[in-house]
């Protein structure tokens, strides 16, 4: 019994057929094809992720510049961006950014060609037991080009407190996920390690934002 | 096997007109096919590779702006936001020179490493948001200078024909301007103007700012420089005696009254040896550290009469010293 193989080598070798060899011709080719396309989709998928992730960064940093500053920040508070407590941080976060910019952050729209699916707080963490004084992370989710409903997301960690009865916040960086410790409270280490000299202080000093200034941690 | 039109009998000889014109006809056909797939593919290879190259110059670009305000200060300084940029340059940190016979961008030139296929057709310093209503001008981030976030934008042209021609790529930075021009930038958010400010706030209460221009000027050679400058609503006041100072009726205490760390006397008193000549604030908590063993004296605060009480040792002169309280209006 003949192969396939045999049977197609009959066939042209036999039958002298120029239509079936160009007919394997153009299979190869568009097995060829196929295969650089493929390459080529993935490639371009590659490289709209990269810029996907590149500009969520971006976002990520130009919230971080603007709302470090308390003012800027209260001023979302107040504005409802954010939610009216710490009990009922905004699932659905509206930023508006500050003038001249007309740009919004927000589910369903688009912030520098990436498409922003969600923006929403996680739940706030306690970081001072003496002081009610929360650090909550603004997640923003976006849509990337790579697996079917895939996302790619950043986030940015804001102090929440009560500052003489008015619900405030500002953006910070977290240095050390694992203490949450904020670049504030790193820099009141530093300032008391360098004030005490030889002798470490006993307790961590941390930042305290109601303050603005470095206490005794616990 | 029944024989059908594509399939030819063993006794024929060779293959007739109609059949070469067919298989002329398919050859044409695959042929074209194979061309506009390989000029497609090359296209979308030289696509790829430009957007590589796009991608690697802003690789190159993030890397000479660094993560502090050093370089970015020294590449921008000077320019003006919202303007075309025509060219920018690396900085050399150990020559203190921009390198400029070397641009990192330049309009209408070739991207670093492209093969000619990626031009930078423009760049500018955006405003997106201009944050000095945010500031109290006598506050940070200097008296006088102004704040924005701001995009560096480079707009780049490809020329391999597929997809968008033009790619747009930016970097956000942190800038502060002086007369409408760029003093400094950072394309962190935790860039020295920011991190001197809070550690200038923290060492201070919020009452000082950072100035990376000029340092406190300080008659001990040895010690560190200081940049924290008082606000300008700041006061040091001087007491009636040597021994004690406290603020006027229409001012406080420059300090925060949850300040813990080591005792206020560190931050809020301090002592006048000679004209413009002062002990800096320091922690006087372990009683005197060698460098002040000249000045033999020690500084309390007492919170309850919100006072600076200054300790003379035995043999001073307290009369060579005048005893000062740092204070600020009321209603700051």
């Amino acid at each position: 019994m003949k192969t396939a193989r045999q049977s197609l080598d009959h066939i042209i070798s036999e039958s002298g057929s120029m239509v079936l060899q160009i007919i394997v011709l153009g299979v190869v080719f568009s097995i060829l094809g196929a295969a650089v396309m493929s390459y080529l989709g993935r490639q371009a998928d590659t490289q709209a992720s990269r810029r996907i992730a590149d500009e969520l960064q971006n976002l990520s940093t130009t919230l971080e510049m603007i709302y470090s500053n308390r003012e800027a920040c209260g001023e979302l508070i107040k504005s409802g961006a954010f939610g009216s407590s710490l009990t009922s941080l905004s699932q659905n976060v509206q930023i508006r950014l500050p003038a001249p910019s007309s740009k919004v952050i927000k589910a369903d729209v688009n912030y520098n060609q990436v498409q922003i699916n969600k923006a929403y707080f996680q739940k706030p963490i306690q970081i001072h037991q003496a002081q009610p004084i929360y650090i909550a992370n603004l997640v923003i989710e976006a849509k990337d080009s790579g697996p079917a409903n895939s996302v790619r997301q950043t986030s940015v960690p804001f102090y929440f407190f009560t500052d003489k009865g008015v619900f405030s916040c500002f953006a910070t960086a977290i240095l050390d996920p694992a203490k949450n410790t904020t670049v504030e409270d790193s820099t009141c280490q530093q300032y008391a390690l360098r004030l005490a000299g030889k002798t470490p202080p006993s307790k961590p000093s941390i930042y305290s934002p109601t303050s603005k200034t470095c206490v005794e941690g616990p | 096997m029944k024989k059908g039109t594509l399939c030819f009998s063993n006794r024929q000889k060779g293959l007739s007109t109609l059949e070469t014109l067919i298989a002329i006809g398919v050859l044409s056909i695959v042929a074209f096919g194979f061309l506009g797939w390989a000029t497609l593919s090359y296209k979308g290879l030289g696509n790829v590779n430009e957007n590589f190259e796009i991608t690697n110059a802003m690789g190159r670009l993030k890397g000479a702006f660094g993560d502090d305000d050093t370089f970015c200060t020294q590449i921008l300084g000077g320019r003006s936001p919202d303007q075309p940029i025509d060219v920018i340059y690396y900085y050399d940190a150990h020559n203190g020179k921009l390198l400029t016979d070397r641009p990192i961008f330049q309009v209408g030139q070739p991207v670093e490493g492209s093969r000619g296929g990626v031009n930078v057709k423009s760049m500018q310093l955006k405003t997106l948001s201009d944050l000095m209503k945010y500031f109290d001008p006598n506050r940070n981030p200097a008296p006088g200078a102004s704040v924005i976030v701001g995009d560096l934008e480079v707009v780049f042209e490809k020329s391999s024909g597929l997809g968008p021609q033009e790619v747009t790529r930016r970097i956000p930075l942190y800038v502060t301007l002086q007369s409408g021009k760029v003093k400094s930038c950072s394309p962190s958010p935790l860039g020295s103007i920011q991190i001197g400010n809070a550690v200038c706030g923290v060492q201070a209460d919020g009452y000082s700012y950072y100035n990376p221009d000029k340092a406190q000027p300080n008659s001990d050679p040895n010690a560190p420089q200081d940049f924290c400058w008082d606000l300008p609503a700041v006061q040091w006041v001087s007491g009636a005696t040597p021994d004690k100072a406290s603020c006027p009726a229409n001012m406080k205490v420059a300090i925060s009254p949850d300040h813990t760390l080591t005792g206020p006397a560190t931050v809020v008193c301090r002592a006048q040896t000679a004209p413009g000549s002062y002990i800096p604030p320091r922690s006087y908590k372990s009683g005197f550290v060698d460098s002040d063993s000249a000045y033999a004296f020690e500084a309390q605060y007492d919170s309850a009469t919100q006072t600076c009480n200054f300790k003379f040792q035995e043999g001073i002169d307290p009369s060579s010293f005048k005893s000062q309280i740092k204070c600020i209006d009321a209603g700051f």
